[in-house]
């Protein structure tokens, strides 16, 4: 029994079908990387799984249950959590105030209960993503790598079994990306399922233990990052878009 | 007095304003000796408390990005409430006023299940037709509440009998002292509120309900429990309301004008800070009816409309965020 | 029957409103009160110079059109959330212009009686007061040509696209703040022109509008944006819902119907509708 399995998924809007019968697994201890052109509806992926959307039809299962019907905030209290493509953390808030809505609210089993702890915690977390420094600060004087940290910060202080990280990689400095990539080597080592949807096709080699490719919906392709990468499917679907 | 820190830095711009909320409260606590023997103006000053508690009421919806154009629904609930109690009900008004208080609270739950899940503007809407819906309610189900005639005798909350004590606080002064503590339960509410998680919850869905649900907050859940609790005092304001004048009416009790007072009052004062909407309310009542009556009759719409105008435009956090914006410029960045 | 032609009237009500919402995105909610504005402006026009209210709606539409027009650079310094703020500036404005109202014309019910209106006629087997089948024969028309401004001139044609994707009219070479301009101009033409009509069906007060921006309200939602047939539809529909409500249960339940059918038609269309798809 996989951890997270999605069963068919599929997702119309409108006429057009971002999503079509695709079925996954994820482990834990394991970081799958999701690939494939804009559009071919990664981000609709994570919205099934995570909970902003309903599918059209399929299933998402956790665990064995059937979470389809889980409204977003349910699914985060059962171990699932999710950075967001467009950073959108609570901009009016100061960073620790961010972090430390998800302790309180989103991580029933060790979260805190008291405001104050929260924050603390809150500090240590984004310490682990280099932010400290601006924990006290409100989210909007951050840059757009500092919010993509302070989304994974987000994610992670909620100590989900599942990690659904979105293009966190886009606008990092090459340390701040070794670093990030470093974490979340750190957080399957730990046990965390990682689902990744990246651009950067060389982290993907360093850190994923498969690759999933996705083009106009479908799962086109499903292995070991080397072969994923060179299979004739994926080359003709990014055929024209410069790899990195 | 702030709801939010911004920077997390202690500034002495708080210390200013919890001075004068201090002063205010000191003020507010001796108001009747203050002003007696004059009747009409412990009146004002009651009235003042009244709005204050709508006005507060109303601010702890908007701490959650809610903007309701319907209180008048809760105000209006709780004044028919209590009164029907005590009259018809003989019940002592006293009782009747925490009930309807909490019928009021019960409607803010059906007013989350109803507009639960709209955001933004529609979910101000919804609380427009709300408000509506239950004046024409009022005004035709008269087997309940006369309709356009209204109930009149309501009972009044206990007057002090003359001489004595009366000669120093006003025989009115239990109307006064009610409102005060009703007052100060909001308050006490809200900055508990505002220390607890579910301040943190209120916020963050205010910046993006879809980014708290995803942290794991009930986005419908924390609604319902702002929309009883704003129900609750909103509907005791009502409730004060009708004993005080001991009548009520469609007009008076369910008017859009009580669901317009309470948005011009709380953010003209700032609906960010605790004592802002009560700033509001003291500004703009008693600006209205001690200065503006005198000059302008009836005019009260304009002073009601320009300062929403005002506001919008060139005071986004209210007076209190200008004078905020004012200590901070003068002390230098902080 | 008498529902139907109310509908229509209906539409041509909520048609301003419609306007600067679809593209603006500006909830108008003082879009009443300019249309008791051109009442005002009518009756006047009516009780001192015999002026049939037909006759008078394009010089109604004029205050209301130069007040929309003026408001233009007030709404551009509204901050964010828009949406929210746009609606609670246009409130503020809603009242002042109830408070000149009540200044210039005092507090007086005021109603348009035309000589020969209330003449009965009959249609369809059903007698109808004539007056108000020329209101909602004049409604039609306007509401036609209307629709043909939006689909056949290229003007028309640039307000439908800014109000569908501003960015990418802009892109296209459509300057949206030009666009802006007019619909506001528009749209307040056409809620004061409607004002003279509204004036013979129903009596003013100068806080009379927050029936008419609640009856646009609920028909923009449902006619959606841009569409002038999705609101004549809507505006029938509410019209003959009315119309039975007030026959099955006595005059109160109209009110409560365009209330309540707000209520559900908020619930149906409410979630992410403004602000971009979900997902």
């Amino acid at each position: 029994m996989a951890l997270c399995e999605a069963i068919g998924l599929t997702r119309r809007f409108g006429g057009n079908a971002a999503l079509q019968q695709v079925t996954l697994q994820l482990e834990p201890a394991t970081i799958v990387a999701l690939i494939g052109p804009n559009g071919s509806g990664k981000t609709t992926l994570f919205n099934l799984l995570a909970g902003q959307l309903r599918p059209s039809a399929g299933t998402v299962r956790w665990r064995g249950r059937e979470i389809t019907a889980w409204p977003p905030h349910r699914r985060c209290r059962a171990g699932i959590n999710r950075t967001f493509q467009v950073a959108q953390p609570f901009l009016d808030l100061t960073l620790s105030e961010n972090v430390a809505l998800g302790l309180l609210y989103g991580a029933p089993a060790e979260g805190a209960r008291r405001r104050r702890d929260a924050l603390e915690r809150a500090q240590e977390v984004l310490g682990e993503f280099g932010l400290a420094a601006k924990a006290a600060s409100a989210a909007w004087i951050l840059s757009l790598g500092e919010l993509k940290r302070l989304e994974l910060a987000m994610a992670v202080a909620t100590r989900p079994a599942l990690l659904l990280v979105d293009e966190v990689l886009a606008g990092q400095s090459p340390t701040a990306a070794q670093e990030i990539l470093g974490h979340l080597i750190h957080l399957r080592a730990q046990g965390v399922a990682i689902c990744l949807v990246e651009h950067r096709l060389q982290a993907l080699l360093l850190v994923a233990d498969r690759v999933v490719a996705l083009h106009q919906g479908r799962v086109i392709a499903e292995g070991r990052p080397e072969a994923v990468i060179k299979s004739p499917a994926v080359l003709e679907a990014y055929l024209g878009e410069p790899g990195e | 007095m702030r709801k939010e820190p911004s920077t997390g830095v202690r500034s002495p711009i708080l210390a200013t304003f919890r001075w004068a909320g201090t002063g205010g409260m000191i003020v507010a606590v001796l108001l009747p000796v203050l002003v007696a023997p004059s009747d009409y103006l412990l009146y004002l000053g009651t009235m003042t408390l009244v709005f204050s508690l709508l006005a507060e009421s109303w601010s702890l919806l908007a701490q959650a990005g809610l903007i309701s154009f319907g209180h008048a629904a809760f105000f209006g609930i709780g004044a028919y409430a209590s009164a029907l109690l005590s009259l018809r009900g003989q019940l002592s008004p006293w009782v009747s006023l925490i009930l309807a208080a909490l019928l009021a609270a019960a409607f803010g739950l059906v007013a989350a299940e109803v507009a639960g899940n709209l955001t933004g503007a529609y979910f101000s809407l919804a609380t427009l037709a709300m408000g509506e819906i239950l004046r024409v309610v009022a005004l035709h189900w008269t087997g309940l509440t006369e309709g356009a005639w209204g109930l009149v005798g309501v009972p009044g909350l206990p007057r002090l009998p003359v001489g004595g004590l009366a000669r120093l606080v006003g025989t009115r002064a239990t109307d006064y002292y009610a409102a005060l503590l009703l007052l100060a339960a909001m308050c006490r509410t809200q900055s508990w509120i505002q220390r607890a998680p579910l301040g943190l919850a209120l916020q963050a869905i205010r910046q993006g309900e879809a980014r708290a649900a995803a942290s794991g907050v009930d986005a419908r859940r924390v609604k319902r429990i702002a929309l009883a609790v704003s129900g609750l005092f909103a509907g005791g304001a009502g409730a004060l309301h009708a004993h005080i004048f001991q009548w009520v009416d469609p007009a008076s009790a369910f008017s859009i004008n009580l669901s317009v007072l309470p948005l011009i009052m709380a953010m003209f004062g700032g609906s960010r800070y605790l004592l802002g909407p009560v700033l509001g309310a003291v500004i703009l009542y008693l600006g209205n009816e001690l200065i503006f009556q005198r000059l302008a009759p009836g005019g009260h719409l304009w002073l009601y409309g320009g300062a929403v105008i005002l506001v919008i435009l060139a005071l986004p956090h209210g007076i209190l965020g200008w004078v905020e914006a004012l200590l901070e410029g003068r002390r230098g960045p902080v | 029957m008498g529902g139907l032609i109310t509908g229509a009237f209906y539409a041509l009500l909520a048609s301003g409103f419609a306007l600067i919402f679809g593209v603006a995105r500006i909830f108008n909610l003082a879009h009443g009160d300019l249309v008791v504005l051109g009442a005002y402006v009518g009756e006047h026009l009516w009780r001192v110079a015999g002026w049939s209210p037909i006759l008078a709606m394009p010089l109604a539409a004029l205050p209301a059109m130069l007040l929309a027009v003026a408001a233009r650079p007030l709404l551009a310094r509204v901050g964010e959330p828009f949406v929210l703020r746009s609606i609670v500036l246009t409130f503020g404005a809603s009242l002042l212009i109830q408070s000149g109202l009540q200044t210039t014309f005092t507090a007086d019910f005021r109603l348009i009686v035309p000589p020969g209106w209330d003449r009965g006629v009959s249609l369809l087997g059903v007698r109808v007061a004539g007056g108000r089948l020329l209101i909602a024969v004049t409604a039609l028309i306007i509401l036609a040509l209307l629709h043909l401004l939006f689909t056949r001139t290229f003007f028309g044609k640039s307000l439908r696209a800014v109000s569908l994707d501003r960015e990418g009219a802009a892109l296209a070479g459509i300057n949206p703040v030009w666009v802006d301009r007019v619909a506001l101009a528009l749209g307040g033409a056409l809620a004061g022109a409607t004002g003279p009509l509204f004036a013979a069906i129903q009596y003013v007060t100068p806080s009379a509008g927050i029936g008419p921006t609640l009856t646009a309200i609920v028909l923009t939602i449902f006619g959606g944006v841009g569409s002038m047939s999705g609101l004549l539809l809507g505006g029938l529909l509410l019209g003959l819902a009315e119309a039975v409500a007030a026959w099955a249960g006595g005059a109160p339940w109209r009110e409560v119907t365009s209330l309540g059918l707000l209520l559900l038609l908020l619930r149906w269309r409410g979630t992410g509708l403004v602000g971009g798809r979900a997902g």
